[in-house]
């Protein structure tokens, strides 16, 4: 794990070297700052067309919608997918990997994995989205309808018209 | 197994934390978005789960149809996809899958449906279209006209006459056949649009089809039986992979030009008719190359008489058939590619030796230089005496022993084999 921080801190700076890249600094709704590299902030098509549009790039991006726990989570997905590109076989599989233990994680706190799907969903970063949303998915697969109600924590709120009109449909096989 | 587990773990957790539902307050392009990754039927299913799910599976913008082993089964999914397209709102969809994996009697009813399906997917503007039926069916008779579809693959249909020609889809990037009989009638393979193309274990009944795809960038066929189909012009593409399959139509044990082929055992009645090239013209501007093949293939031979040069080749992959009639191939190969620069050599066993009749490879003698950007030369072998006349070969085009690296591998099944399939 820490090999792995060393290379990302690692490539960032090359990148940063390399092209003068610039740094972005983004703002939770709590008021903490967040430096991260401008590869990094265009995992976000939102930031992306923002800093594109030639917007305040000095004065940073407040984002009034993401808490500071999220966006350092959001955040960690970005840096390991914006800073480096993977080339070669192995590359490709550590960043696999890196996506599975990410949604393993969030796998396990469904009131988390809401936070960063919807952070995700508000800064169009379509990667991040995609691995949230599957995981939502994979939770319903497979499952009972009881059985779905349970992992998520839906209360059943059906009517008596509301069963009669699923009946009807017989859509419901 | 350990997904289950880790799941069930979560949704104790969840109760336990007080059982909040925020899943549930996701907005709705989100739900629909995530249900969109589930089969069609799991989908529907959470209609009963609260309210706010009552309806969100009637927007999920994917279609997704699958059929496992059970006859009777397929006759009841057959019935449910009707009532869910009767249902469903007809909104665009982004994903389209119609896979069975049956070959029973059943399955007509299937294979009869997948027809509509496909019809109703083209007129929701699909983007991406999967559809695997057994027991090769036809599924179009004409052009296929789906203006948004931007990915699609075929497994084991049987395409006949115009099924292959993409003018009408003008946004197909990618294309993908597997297991399928391409017809004799299909005399081309037409796509302006398309970037990627892989084509695996196809059987060509063409005596040479055309792949007319200008602005492909990557080129699979792989296995493939019958007959090679015939390659056009293709300026930006930047790599290409062709094995070919054991029972290709293009194979002469005897001869080097297979041209004696009729009165031969083993030999087929294939052509070659006009002056082009079937594979290397078409061939001449890719960036990185790997070719497998039999010894008997005869079709690069052939095509090396119109003299294709390699300009913008940086990367090739060769097996032992370049080494047969006295390495006629490798040498052509570092003859025509000035820009190579690294070089790799699969060789499992000694090609049959075979008689070079009528050839006239006149360039073969004559001194040559190969590339200067020649970096490596990696060399995988089994047998001593072929590794033997490789570097008798590399040595007399100049090439310094500092720049080879030879490896010998005990057994292909393992290694080896994940050599030849990687790309």
């Amino acid at each position: 794990m820490a090999s792995g921080s060393g290379a990302a801190a690692a490539a960032a700076d090359a990148e940063e070297k390399e092209s003068g890249s610039r740094m972005i600094t983004l703002t939770s709704n709590e008021g903490k700052a967040f430096v991260v590299t401008e590869a990094s902030a265009r995992q976000s098509a939102t930031i992306r067309s923002m800093v594109d549009d030639g917007g305040c790039v000095d004065k940073g991006f407040p984002l009034p919608n993401v808490d500071s726990k999220t966006l350092a989570r959001v955040i960690q997905y970005s840096d390991e997918h914006g800073n480096k590109e993977p080339h070669t076989v192995d590359e490709r599989a550590a960043l696999a990997k890196f996506d599975r233990d990410f949604i393993a994680e969030l796998d396990a706190d469904k009131a988390f994995l809401y936070d960063v799907t919807m952070a995700a969903n508000y800064l169009h970063i379509q990667g991040l989205l995609a691995l949230t949303t599957q995981c939502v998915a994979d939770t319903i697969k497979g499952k009972t309808p009881e059985e779905i109600r349970t992992a998520f924590g839906i209360e059943y709120d059906l009517t008596a018209q509301d069963e009669k009109e699923i009946k009807e449909e017989d859509t419901h096989a | 197994m350990a997904d289950r587990k880790k799941c069930k773990a979560a949704a104790v957790a969840t109760t336990d934390g007080g059982g909040e539902d925020r899943i549930s307050a996701l907005p709705d392009e989100v739900l629909q978005r995530a249900l969109s990754f589930l089969p069609s039927r799991d989908v529907v299913r959470t209609c009963v789960l609260s309210r706010r799910w009552r309806h969100q599976w009637k927007s999920v913008p994917a279609l997704r149809i699958y059929a496992f082993d059970d006859c009777r089964d397929v006759q009841h999914l057959s019935d449910f996809v009707t009532n869910f397209l009767l249902r469903r709102n007809r909104l665009a969809l982004d994903e389209c899958d119609i896979i069975c994996f049956d070959e029973g009697d059943g399955c007509e009813v299937f294979r009869e449906n997948a027809r509509q399906w496909i019809r109703y997917a083209v007129s929701c503007q699909v983007r991406v279209l999967r559809v695997s039926v057994e027991a090769h069916t036809r599924l179009f008779g004409a052009p296929l006209k789906a203006q948004r579809l931007k990915r699609l693959e075929l497994f084991s249909v049987e395409l006949g006459a115009f099924s292959l020609d993409f003018s009408s889809c003008r946004e197909l990037e990618e294309l993908e056949l597997g297991g399928c009989i391409i017809k004799d009638k299909v005399k081309q393979i037409l796509s302006e649009s398309l970037r990627r193309l892989r084509i695996e274990g196809c059987d060509f009944f063409r005596n040479r089809t055309r792949i007319s795809c200008p602005n492909l960038i990557s080129l699979k066929i792989t296995d493939f039986t019958l007959y090679t189909p015939v390659l056009m012009s293709m300026p930006s593409l930047a790599s290409a992979f062709i094995r070919f399959g054991e029972h290709c139509a293009d194979s002469c044990d005897c001869y080097y030009y297979g041209e004696f082929g009729p009165d031969y055992t083993g030999c087929h009645h294939s052509t070659v008719k006009g002056n082009g090239t079937v594979l290397l013209n078409g061939l001449s501007d890719v960036i990185q190359l790997e070719l497998i093949s039999g010894a008997g293939v005869f079709i690069f031979r052939r095509d090396f008489r119109c003299c294709p040069t390699f300009n913008k080749l940086k990367t090739l992959l060769l097996n032992e058939w370049c080494m047969a009639a006295d390495s006629s191939a490798l040498i052509y190969f570092l003859q025509h590619s000035p820009v190579l620069e690294k070089l790799t050599l699969q060789l499992r066993k000694s090609p049959r030796t075979m008689v070079k009749r009528g050839s006239t490879n006149k360039n073969q003698n004559e001194k040559f230089l190969v590339s200067k950007h020649l970096k490596l030369v990696e060399i995988k072998y089994c047998e001593d005496e072929m590794v033997q006349q490789v570097l008798h070969v590399l040595s007399a085009c100049g090439i310094p022993s500092e720049k080879i690296i030879i490896q010998r591998i005990s057994s292909w099944a393992s290694g080896g084999a994940q050599d030849l399939r990687r790309l």
